[in-house]
C-alpha cells in the first residue's frame, strides 16, 4: 500500500517530535563546547569526564545493582503469580489477587512511591538500598507477570500433560517443560523490569536514602545546578543502553516458542 | 482378569455430561477402539484412563487395582496426544528418552532403548532432529515412539492417525496394527473413523453423547448391530419400521413395502436394517424362491469402480443397494429410470432396537 502524502508528512513530524530531542542529545553529548546550546567542534571530552565523576559513576553502580536484584526477584514473583492465575482458574480470592497484581501499571508512580515511603516509614526501616529495591520489584511485577501471562496463554496444555503422562512430577513437568518453554518470555519480563528500575526517579526519590542515590536521582540533582554536556553524556549512555534491552526484549516476545 | 475395567464411569463438565455410565473391559494384548462422533466424550474416558480428571462416578480399574487417586505419571499407561505434543524444545532422542530419564533407567539403557523405539518407526536417522524440522507423518512417528519406549500395559491412542493424509493414514494403520503385535501391548484407541477402527480393532465400543451403545469385534457390529444408531453409524443401511402384523412368541410377520417375512425378534418394538449389499440385482436368473424379491425402479447411480451403488424405489419406498461390479458389463447396462428385480434374503434382515 502506497502512502499518501499527508500521512508521510505526519509519519516524519511524529518521528521527529519523538526522537529529535534525544537525537539533540546524543549530538551535544560530543560537542567540544562547553556551552550545551553551541556546537564548538566535535569531541569525547564529556565521556571522558564521566569516567572520572566519581558519584555519577557511585550512582550509576548502585542503580544497576537496584535493578539487578529487583528485576531477579520480580522475574521470580512474576512469573510465578501468572503461573497462578493461568493454573488456578478458580480460587478464593482469584478477581482480587488478580486486580492487585496489575493494578501497579495503571497506578500514578507518585500513589506507588508515597504509599511506599508511608510504609517503610510505619515500619521504622532505614531507607536505602533495599527499600529501593523492594519497591522497585513491587511496580515491576506486574509486567513481568503480564509478558509471562501473554505466552502461558498460547502455550498447548498438552506439553505438560505429556510429560506428566510419561512419568514427570508436577515439579519436573514444570522444571523440564514448561520453564523452557516460557523462558524467553521470562527474560523478556526480566529486562522489562530491569529497564523500569533503572529509568525509574519517581519511586526511587520516595524509597531512597543517604548512600542509595539512583542515576536518575543523580542526574536530575546535577541538572537542577544546570545542565552541561556531561549530563548529555550520561544521558546517551543510558539511551543506548536501554534501546539495546528494548530490541532484545521484542526479539525475545516475538520469538516463535522453540 | 482384563488388563482394564472401567465399571459405571461418568464424567460431567458443568451441565455437559461427558461421559454417562460407561462400562467395558479392555483384555491383555488387546486392540481396543473407542469410535463416536465428535464430542461423544471419546477423548475425556480416555484422559481419566491416563489420569487427568477423575469420574465424577464409577472405577477404573488396572490389573484389579483401583487408579483413583493414583496421580498420571505413576500409572503405568501411556498417551499419544491427539496435536502429538512433542517438547519443541527437545530433539527427537530427547523427546523419545524423556520418559526414561524420569524413569532413572540407567544411561547406556536409554540409548539402545530410544534407538530400538525409533527402529520400530523407522525413524532411526532423525534422532537429532528438532520437531520443527519433521514432516507430520514423522512427527507421528516420534510421539509413537515416545509412547512406546516406556513399555506400558496399555498405550492410549487419541485419534493418532487425524492429522495425516489419505494414503499415508491407510499404510500408518496398518504399521500400527502390526507394531501392536509385536509389542504385545493393549492400545486403546479412539477414533472417529469407522473404516479406520473396523480396520485395526479386536473390539470396538461404540459410542455417543457419553454412552456406549454397543462394543463387539468389527464383524459382529455389522452383522449384527444392536440398535438403529449402531446400524447407522458402522456402515451403511437401509432401515425401516415395519408394520407388524401378527406374532407368536419371538416370531413377529413383518410388512415392509409389498413385502412381508418373518423375523425373530424381541417383544416390544423394532427396527428393521438391511445393508446395501445384502440386496441383490437380479439379471435373468430366476430367484431362489426363499428369497424375497421386489420389482424396483432405478432412481440413482453411483458408479464407484468396484462396487456400483444404487438408489431405487419399490412400491415408494427408497432403498440403498450395493452391487459388486463382478463382470465388466454389469454397471454398464444400467442407467437411471431402468425397472429392475431386487431379491434379498430374510435372514440377512437385521432385527434392531428403535
Ligand atoms: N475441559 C472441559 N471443559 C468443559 N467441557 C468439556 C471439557 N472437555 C470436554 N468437554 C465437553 O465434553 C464433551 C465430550 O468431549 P470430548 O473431548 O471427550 O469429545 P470427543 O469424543 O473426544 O470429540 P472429538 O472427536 O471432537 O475429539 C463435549 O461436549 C465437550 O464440549
Ligand atoms: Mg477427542
Amino acid at each position: 500500500m502506497r502512502m499518501s502524502r499527508f500521512n508521510i508528512v505526519s509519519l516524519v513530524f511524529g518521528i521527529a517530535f519523538l526522537y529529535l530531542p534525544i537525537l539533540l542529545v546524543v549530538i551535544y553529548s560530543f560537542n567540544a563546547s562547553k556551552l550545551v546550546t553551541v556546537w564548538g567542534g566535535f569531541s569525547g571530552q564529556w565521556y571522558r569526564a564521566l569516567l572520572s565523576n566519581k558519584p555519577l559513576l557511585d550512582a550509576a553502580w548502585v542503580s544497576f545493582r537496584i535493578a539487578l536484584v529487583s528485576a531477579t526477584g520480580a522475574a521470580i514473583l512474576g512469573t510465578l503469580a501468572a503461573l497462578a492465575l493461568r493454573r488456578y482458574r478458580r480460587f478464593r480470592g482469584r478477581g482480587l489477587f488478580a486486580f492487585m497484581l496489575y493494578a501497579p501499571l495503571v497506578l500514578p508512580e507518585i500513589m506507588t512511591g508515597l504509599s511506599l515511603l508511608l510504609l517503610f516509614v510505619a515500619l521504622g526501616w532505614d531507607r536505602g538500598f533495599w527499600t529501593v529495591t523492594l519497591a522497585h520489584m513491587a511496580f515491576t511485577i506486574a509486567f513481568v507477570a503480564l509478558v509471562v501471562d501473554a505466552r502461558l496463554a498460547d502455550l498447548d496444555p498438552s506439553y505438560e500433560e505429556a510429560a506428566r503422562d510419561l512419568g514427570a512430577t508436577p515439579l519436573s513437568a514444570f522444571m523440564r517443560v514448561t520453564l523452557p518453554m516460557i523462558a524467553p518470555a521470562i527474560i523478556a519480563g526480566f529486562l522489562l523490569a530491569f529497564t523500569l528500575s533503572l529509568d525509574d526517579l519517581v519511586i526511587a526519590s520516595f524509597t531512597s536514602g543517604p548512600g542509595a542515590t539512583t542515576l536518575p536521582m543523580r542526574l536530575y540533582g546535577q541538572m537542577r545546578l544546570g545542565v552541561t554536556p556531561e549530563i548529555n553524556a550520561a544521558s546517551t549512555v543510558m539511551i543506548v543502553s536501554v534501546t539495546l534491552i528494548v530490541i532484545i526484549v521484542s526479539w525475545l516476545s516475538k520469538r516463535r516458542p522453540a | 482378569m482384563p488388563l482394564v475395567s472401567i465399571e459405571h464411569v461418568s464424567k460431567s463438565f458443568g451441565t455437559v455430561r461427558a461421559v454417562d455410565d460407561v462400562s467395558l473391559t479392555i483384555g491383555e494384548g488387546e486392540f481396543f477402539a473407542l469410535l463416536g462422533p465428535s464430542g461423544c466424550g471419546k477423548t475425556t474416558l480416555m484422559r481419566m484412563i491416563a489420569g487427568f480428571g477423575a469420574p465424577d462416578q464409577g472405577r477404573i480399574l488396572l490389573q484389579g487395582r483401583d487408579l483413583a487417586g493414583v496421580p498420571p505419571h505413576n500409572r503405568p499407561v501411556n498417551m499419544m496426544f491427539q496435536s502429538y505434543a512433542l517438547f519443541p524444545h527437545l530433539n527427537v532422542f530427547d523427546n523419545v528418552a524423556f520418559g526414561l530419564r524420569e524413569e532413572g533407567v540407567a544411561k547406556a539403557d536409554i540409548f539402545a532403548r530410544v534407538e530400538e523405539a525409533l527402529r520400530l518407526v523407522q525413524m532411526q536417522g532423525f534422532a537429532r532432529r528438532k520437531p520443527d524440522a519433521l514432516s507430520g507423518g514423522q512427527k507421528q512417528r516420534v510421539a509413537l515412539a515416545r509412547a512406546v519406549v516406556k513399555r506400558p500395559k496399555l498405550l492410549l491412542l487419541d485419534e493418532p492417525l487425524a492429522a495425516l493424509d489419505r494414503r499415508l493414514r491407510e499404510e500408518t494403520q496398518e504399521e500400527l496394527k502390526r507394531l501392536q503385535q509385536t509389542l504385545g501391548i493393549a492400545f486403546l484407541v479412539v477414533t472417529h473413523d469407522q473404516d479406520e477402527a473396523m480396520m485395526m480393532a479386536d473390539r470396538i465400543a461404540v459410542m455417543e453423547k457419553g454412552c456406549v451403545l454397543q462394543i463387539g469385534a468389527p464383524a459382529t457390529l455389522y452383522e449384527e448391530p444392536k440398535s438403529r444408531a449402531v446400524a447407522k453409524f458402522i456402515g451403511d443401511a437401509n432401515v425401516f419400521d415395519p408394520e407388524i402384523r401378527a406374532r407368536i412368541d419371538d416370531r413377529a410377520l413383518v410388512h415392509i413395502g409389498v413385502a412381508n417375512f418373518e423375523v425373530t425378534a424381541p417383544p416390544g418394538a423394532f427396527a428393521l436394517g438391511l445393508r446395501p449389499e445384502k440386496i441383490r440385482v437380479l439379471e435373468q436368473e430366476r430367484a431362489d424362491p426363499d428369497l424375497i424379491t421386489l420389482d424396483a425402479t432405478i432412481d440413482h447411480i453411483l458408479y464407484r469402480g468396484d462396487v456400483t451403488d444404487l438408489r431405487v424405489i419399490t412400491n415408494g419406498l427408497p432403498l440403498r443397494v450395493s452391487m459388486l461390479n463382478a463382470t465388466r458389463h454389469k454397471a454398464l447396462r444400467l442407467s437411471r429410470g431402468d425397472a429392475i428385480r431386487i431379491a434379498f434374503d430374510p435372514a440377512d434382515v437385521m432385527v434392531l432396537s428403535v
